[in-house]
């Protein structure tokens, strides 16, 4: 019913021509020819300084969240934006520089971590898992401080986290999602269901937790 | 719409993807289900929640000398960008008539042609890199179509090139088709994903002396090139997949590729 009856209302003109996106062989989506033949490398900088250096510290946030080690972060960070400086003629002024700049670092995390034989990202086995609609989701606790939400989230699967974030905290569509991450729109949609489902149970459990330390003498 | 209905869509309707009218349903249903409409306000408040939790973390805020190395190493990047281009114009004129004068005779004929295929396969590897994986080259990538007006014409048989069968990895993906310029030289680029890696088909317009059957060349960094010559055009196929692999994937488009060139 959900694959139905959604659509991306927030849909624009696609942010990256990557390999990991392409669906189709439109391949100059996202390119102005204007900006091809008319920007001098000066002015490219001053609109990369613009348009995608605010958004450092959130990606990094998210980088050092996935990575749970600060090097790591750091440099994955940097490589996703010396990418994106090469690149930048190919993002569309106007859209969302916050996403596309996520879904270089998602392409560059994910071929790291390929170059250095580590596991993928998705796991078909935590699907799996997961997959069954759990049988009571609780209600949100009405008192959540910021540890118990963060605890939480940490709590469950790592694929679950990142579509969240990808939704929630970097305010990405489902399509957005779909093409960092690089999974059709439906499995996105389901690991959102899943993952909120999952985020409640385990912020059930945080809450109570704190309520009975603020309860102890 | 049930309760159990909307409560399905609730965390899509928070981040406006619904259809309009799916949208309606829901706010109709709300304005007249006071427990949805706590369920609702509690997402609400847990997304915000999340969202400043994960702004606010100190712990995961980033080092303040972080920022400025990173401000600072962008900046110096884009420098060397703008000189770098400047000086390959120059160098690439410079290079044209090197090669101008090595084919005029400086090497026996058979050497000349393998150093050319060699370097032909680093080209292809750098427009590989450079077009498929990271997105940079200095040239706009054209439709196969237009390439073949004002270029080659058989560059419009590979309009219709699919994905090849029968690979030992699973089935391979087509991704794109377009002509582009690398090093000066224009392909053909159809690139492919292929046991989750990409891989690049590039055609162009050669009579270097190699076989119809693919051989591996030596190329620079950590991609496989191998080639194999149809006609008067030569054809590369290019990957971070083992060498085994590439040479697999590269036998498996002989028999398409060949057939487009000479029905075109």
């Amino acid at each position: 019913m959900m694959r139905e009856t959604m659509r991306v209302t927030r849909a624009r003109t696609p942010l990256v021509r990557g390999p990991l996106r392409r669906g189709n062989n439109n391949h100059t989506s996202g390119y102005s020819d204007d900006e091809w033949v008319t920007v001098s490398d000066e002015s490219a900088w001053r609109a990369f300084e613009t348009e995608a250096l605010p958004h450092v510290d959130r990606l990094f946030r998210l980088a050092l969240w996935l990575e749970r080690d600060r090097a790591e972060a750091e440099d994955l960070v940097q490589e996703t934006l010396t990418q994106a400086l090469q690149s930048f003629h190919r993002f569309t002024s106007g859209t969302n520089c916050r996403a596309w700049l996520t879904t270089i670092l998602q392409h560059v995390r994910s071929n790291r971590r390929r170059a250095r034989n580590r596991a993928p990202v998705e796991n078909a086995a935590i699907e799996e898992r997961f997959a069954q609609t759990l049988a009571f989701v609780p209600p949100v606790p009405d008192h959540l401080t910021d540890e118990d939400v963060l605890g939480a989230l940490r709590q469950i699967p790592e694929t679950y986290q990142q579509v969240i974030l990808l939704c929630d905290v970097q305010e990405m569509t489902y399509k957005e999602i779909a093409s960092a991450l690089n999974i059709p729109i439906g499995t996105v949609m389901s690991r959102l269901h899943r993952g909120r489902e999952l985020l409640r149970v385990a912020l059930g459990g945080s809450a109570a937790s704190t309520a009975q330390t603020r309860e102890m003498p | 719409m049930q309760c159990r209905d909307v409560r399905e869509l609730l965390d899509a309707f928070l981040g406006d993807q619904l259809l309009v009218e799916t949208t309606n349903d829901v706010v109709r249903h709300l304005e007249t289900c006071p427990a949805c409409r706590g369920e609702l306000e509690g997402r609400r408040a847990l997304r915000a929640r999340l969202q400043s939790a994960f702004d606010g973390a100190v712990e995961l805020a980033p080092r303040p000398e972080f920022l400025k190395e990173i401000d600072a190493r962008l900046r110096t990047e884009a420098a060397s960008r703008m000189t770098r281009r400047s000086w390959l114009r120059s160098w690439g004129a410079a290079a044209a008539a090197l090669v101008t004068a090595i084919s005029g005779g400086l090497y026996a004929r058979s050497a000349l042609q393998r150093s050319r295929l060699a370097a032909l396969a680093r080209t292809a590897a750098g427009d590989h890199q450079n077009c498929a994986i990271k997105f940079n080259l200095a040239e706009r990538p054209i439709p196969l179509e237009e390439a073949a007006r004002r270029y080659d014409p058989a560059f419009a048989s590979f309009t219709t090139l699919t994905a090849p069968t029968g690979l030992p990895n699973g089935p391979a993906e087509l991704l794109e088709r377009h002509s582009c310029v690398y090093d000066g030289r224009r392909f053909a680029h159809v690139v492919f994903r292929y046991a989750g890696h990409v891989v690049s088909l590039l055609v162009t317009g050669g009579n270097e002396s190699i076989g119809s059957s693919p051989e591996m060349l030596p190329a620079d960094g950590p991609v496989q090139v191998a080639s194999f010559a149809t006609g008067r055009h030569l054809v590369f196929v290019v990957s971070d997949l083992s060498a085994q692999d590439t040479s697999r994937f590269a036998q498996a488009m002989v028999g398409p590729v060949s057939q487009r060139l000479a029905n075109g």
